[in-house]
């Protein structure tokens, strides 16, 4: 299968998992929210080739993470929306210390080899890790801030518009960062600004199509709220 | 740093985890459950010699998991602790799903290794998810079932007992039933790494309490302003 195919089908392969996700409820979307990034970040140091355009892996896993988190800020409010982005830190850097710790150790001449392929990985994941949350950490606030924002402005209407709004402005802002803190030096100026603008209108297009989802998402009954 | 200085000092980190993350409350618990199992899988392949034994270092990150439950239970009910339960059993499939779908992606010139790596490190990730979640999900009926069974024989004394023997005896079973169907084809030692694995067991098992009467005395933030934070009350 061609990486565009796979692309697409990941994309809404994870968005009805975030749906699923918020039918159970509060408890499930946070645990979603927080294992898909976790995840992320330990996978996102691939690039691959879409149309012609280098990009990372994530971009698919993303629209299951902006489906979950709008459906958590427009169910429960934008504290729950601040908290999971705290809980989501925390996460990371327990995953990031454990990982780093387990490394530490001198592993068993048959396991020498899984050691250096984790060495590897969670080295190229660290500063991955470190840049996305600082990223995240500002984008998210901005994200559930201008949320509510337009939400107190137009009322309980045009959901469509507070949704993709707020992801796209945020998306612009968390590209920018986190490709700026986790490639600058490592990849030419030039392919710097490529990814940002590949990432970006990858993000945007995953964005779009989070619509549908989340117009059935605020359908659902939660189990959790009957 | 010789690796039984480490290992001391891992089994604090890993005690002390569930309870930094109880003082958040009931939803930074299932967070640390679900965290937990995604730093599991990778490593369970990844073992190292202590005290002359060969321990799978993920081991005193799985153990920890019984402090969670445990904390779920004696703070928010057995309804909360199966919660618990339920995210351990769940959340690995969506990191082998996650994971595996990545690696059918064919990746860019330039990320060839990290893509080798991905893929050795979680090269065993679906036969351990499976088989892990198959005896935790067991071991844990057989759990209830020995304390139910205690509790009927012995009646409402005995707490230490039947907390320690259903633990104790359901660890044996999950740990040799682990290891023997994960690795038991390829190693020929998989009995001593079993074994080994339920001694790390017995250890972080006796160690935690300490840690769970700490855990008591904390107050998480969720029950200290059930509506200052915006939440529903539930």
């Amino acid at each position: 299968m061609s990486n565009e195919l796979l692309m697409f089908l990941l994309m809404f392969w994870w968005l009805s998992m975030g749906l699923g996700a918020a039918k159970m409820g509060r408890d499930w979307l946070q645990t979603f929210i927080v294992v898909s990034y976790i995840c992320l970040y330990a996978t996102n140091a691939k690039m691959i080739d879409i149309f012609g355009f280098t990009t990372l892996i994530g971009i698919p896993i993303y629209a299951g993470i902006f489906l979950a988190t709008d459906v958590l800020t427009e169910r429960y409010g934008k504290q729950a929306g601040y908290r999971v982005i705290w809980i989501s830190l925390a996460a990371g850097i327990t995953f990031t210390t454990c990982a780093q710790a387990a490394l530490l150790f001198k592993p068993e001449p048959f396991a020498q080899e899984i050691h250096n392929a984790m060495a590897l990985l969670f080295d190229a994941a660290l500063r991955i890790i470190a840049a996305g949350f600082v990223a995240y950490i500002i984008a998210q606030r901005f994200d559930i801030w201008f949320y509510h924002w337009i939400h107190e402005r137009t009322g309980e209407n045009r959901l469509w518009l507070r949704n993709n709004a707020s992801t796209l402005t945020s998306q612009l802002l968390d590209t920018v960062i986190f490709i700026t803190l986790a490639f600058y030096g490592t990849i030419p100026n030039d392919s710097l600004i490529q990814m940002i603008a590949v990432g970006f209108v990858g993000k945007a297009i995953v964005a779009v199509c989070d619509t549908p989802f989340m117009y059935l998402a605020k359908k659902l009954t939660p189990l959790d709220m009957k | 740093m010789s690796n039984e200085i480490l290992f001391i000092a891992f089994l604090l980190l890993a005690l002390s985890l569930p309870v930094l993350f109880s003082k958040g409350g009931k939803m930074w618990l299932y967070i640390y459950i679900g965290m937990s199992t995604c730093i599991l899988l990778p490593i369970v392949p990844l073992t190292a010699e202590v005290f002359g034994y060969t321990v799978s270092l993920s081991t005193l990150l799985w153990a920890p998991n019984f402090l969670a439950t445990d904390i779920l239970a004696e703070k928010y009910g057995k309804k909360a602790a199966h919660g618990g339960v339920l995210v351990h059993v769940l959340a690995p499939y969506l990191v082998i799903l996650l994971v595996h779908s990545v690696l059918l992606f064919t990746p860019a010139s330039g990320s060839t290794q990290i893509h080798q790596s991905i893929s050795e490190v979680y090269q065993y990730s679906i036969k351990i998810t499976v088989i892990g979640t198959l005896v935790y999900g067991m071991s844990q009926f057989l759990d209830i079932w020995i304390y139910d069974y205690l509790h009927k024989l012995t009646g409402e004394k005995f707490l230490w007992l039947r907390n320690n023997a259903s633990t104790l005896f359901t660890t044996l079973f999950n740990n040799i039933a682990f290891w023997g169907l994960a690795v038991g084809s390829v190693l020929d030692n998989w009995l001593a790494i079993a074994l080994a694995a339920y001694a790390v067991t017995v250890v972080v098992a006796i160690c935690d309490t300490p840690f769970i009467y700490l855990a008591k005395k904390l107050t998480p933030l969720d029950m200290k302003q059930p509506n200052n934070l915006g939440d529903t009350v539930r």
